[in-house]
């Protein structure tokens, strides 16, 4: 795939937390449309790594650019746009419990939209209540729109999660251990949902797992991390399981 | 099997642990400031049972309770409440955005979040019976000084509780909106409010209980409300009126903490 079309370009990324260098001169890329996994022990450096790419947490050192926009040195508007532009779905969903669900997925477009207009879905315009509706319809989840988010369960907020990722638009979906906090049925369905966005709507999709068989049955292409370092970079149709499973030993 | 410890074991520790000079001095220091502390407000155990008998004969004129003003003092207990409730509303309203500024992350700038946090430590700190003389002398006499006295007061409580409510609000939420391109006030409207609504309503009805305790007192001082009646009623030793009064507020505080109770439990 052309270099110059990446949705993610990366390179000589560093970062030190508590005297340890947890990301060390990592280069990383991601092609439109590619699903790939991160994978690595505890430690290894992937969830890092994934803040690193949004800025969620300061690059010691390196380059990143996200959508063509330059990451480590945007402004505070050039940043929300970027973010804006980019999916984060956390390990544990980081829905507002109190809201509902419809509100937590026209969350997704504060970032596009005037605070006024989509705080809460009762204020919101109705062409924005409808796509937050779409992005429902999208996890499979639209009949529990009036519900309370914390009244849902592992997979619901995971999904809810997603759809409201959906919400911004985004050409770039990041996912740190999706399906880490959800039992297995669960964790497929999540999994699913991604690659049917990278197959079926051409979305970048970055993921990090510890599950060998998401990240072989679900991604176009691994990349292992050890102690800060891509160890192993390769087409996911390449690689044996035993070698997946050797970067946890 | 044997029950009894072994008498052989080990020493026990001692069963209280001497006090260092400096502790002792400063118990023996405290004691003597609480001697001089009785010696110089006259407490004094027989002036109390003296005064006995005046307690026998007050307590007699209150009885049977005097309804000839029930009329006035429903009207003055109601303006009480209003006074309360207007205060409280404003105070509330007030203390929400410095709330914002007071909180350590939603801050725009560290020096604005020190000096809100002083702002409202003032109004926290000074009692609300000196707002209400500051607020009669700039406002003149009635409820309107009564009202402003209960608001700058409510700012130092709820403005203290409010920014802890946010202070303690679950980040992950918030980090998700900020991951997502969200602005501060699209952050403090959508993640923060919501996690700290049960928060911030405890603290409003908590000040609302208080405000209508201290608006009877505000009265005092003719910043309005059912206080004045109750002076009046003790300076023309009309007991069985006072006790009227005394009951009516009574009741309006009761009622006002069970609402308050009801509507905290249906808020969390």
């Amino acid at each position: 795939m052309a270099r110059a079309a990446a949705v993610i370009e990366a390179s000589g990324l560093v970062k030190e937390l508590g005297g340890r260098r947890v990301v060390d001169d990592v280069a990383f890329v991601a092609s439109p449309g590619e699903c790939v996994a991160l994978v690595g022990a505890n430690g290894a450096g992937k969830s890092t790594l994934l803040r690193l790419l949004v800025r969620l947490v300061e690059p010691d050192a390196g380059r990143i650019r996200i959508h063509g926009i330059d990451a480590v040195g945007a402004s505070t508007t050039a940043l929300r746009d970027l973010r804006r532009r980019t999916g984060f779905v956390f390990q544990h969903h980081y829905l507002v419990g109190r809201a509902s669900t419809l509100t937590n997925v026209v969350h997704g477009a504060l970032g596009r939209v005037a605070w006024w207009r989509a705080f809460t879905q009762g204020v919101a315009p109705a062409a924005l209540r409808g796509e937050a509706m779409a992005c429902l319809s999208r996890v499979g989840l639209p009949h529990v729109a009036a519900q309370r988010a914390d009244r849902l369960s592992g997979g619901q907020s995971q999904r809810v999660a997603i759809a409201r990722a959906l919400m911004q638009r985004p050409a770039l979906l990041l996912a740190d251990e999706p399906a880490a906090s959800l039992d297995p049925s669960a964790g497929e369905e999540v999994m699913g949902v991604f690659r049917a966005l990278a197959r079926e709507e051409g979305m970048t999709v970055v993921f990090t797992s510890h599950h060998v068989s998401h990240a072989l049955g679900y991604s176009d292409r691994i990349v292992g991390l050890r102690a800060g370092r891509i160890v192993l970079d390769a087409p996911t149709g390449s690689i044996e399981a035993g070698t997946v499973h050797a970067l946890y030993s | 099997m044997r029950s009894t410890p072994d008498a052989a074991g080990p020493a026990a520790p001692a069963r209280f642990e001497p006090p260092g000079a400096l502790a002792f001095a400063l118990g023996v220091a405290a004691f003597a400031f609480l001697v001089s502390a009785f010696r110089a407000t006259d407490v004094s155990l027989p002036e109390l049972v003296r005064g006995g008998p005046s307690a026998l004969r007050i307590l007699g004129e209150m009885f049977p309770p005097s309804l000839d003003r029930l009329g006035p003092v429903a009207g003055s207990l109601l303006q009480t409440f209003q006074m309360a409730v207007a205060g409280t509303a404003i105070g509330c309203a007030l203390s929400l955005p410095l709330a914002v500024l007071a909180t350590r992350h939603l801050s725009p700038h560290p020096v604005l979040h020190h000096a809100t946090r002083v702002v409202v430590a003032i109004c926290r700190t000074v009692p609300d019976l000196v707002w209400a003389l500051l607020f009669v002398a700039i406002v003149g006499l009635g409820p309107f000084a009564g009202v402003l006295a209960i608001a700058v007061d409510k700012i130092g409580f709820c403005g203290r509780f409010f920014a802890e409510a946010m202070e303690e609000a679950d980040r992950k939420p918030q980090e998700a909106l900020r991951a997502l391109g969200a602005g501060r006030p699209a952050i403090i409207l959508g993640a923060v409010l919501p996690a700290a609504t049960p928060g911030l309503i405890n603290a409003a009805l908590f000040s609302l209980e208080k405000a209508t305790r201290s608006s009877v007192v505000l009265g005092l001082v003719g910043a309005g409300g059912i206080g004045i009646e109750l002076q009046v009623s003790m300076d023309m030793f009309r007991y069985d009126e006072a006790i009227t009064i005394i009951l009516a507020i009574l009741a309006l505080v009761v009622v006002v903490e069970q609402c308050s109770a009801w509507l905290r439990r249906r808020a969390m």
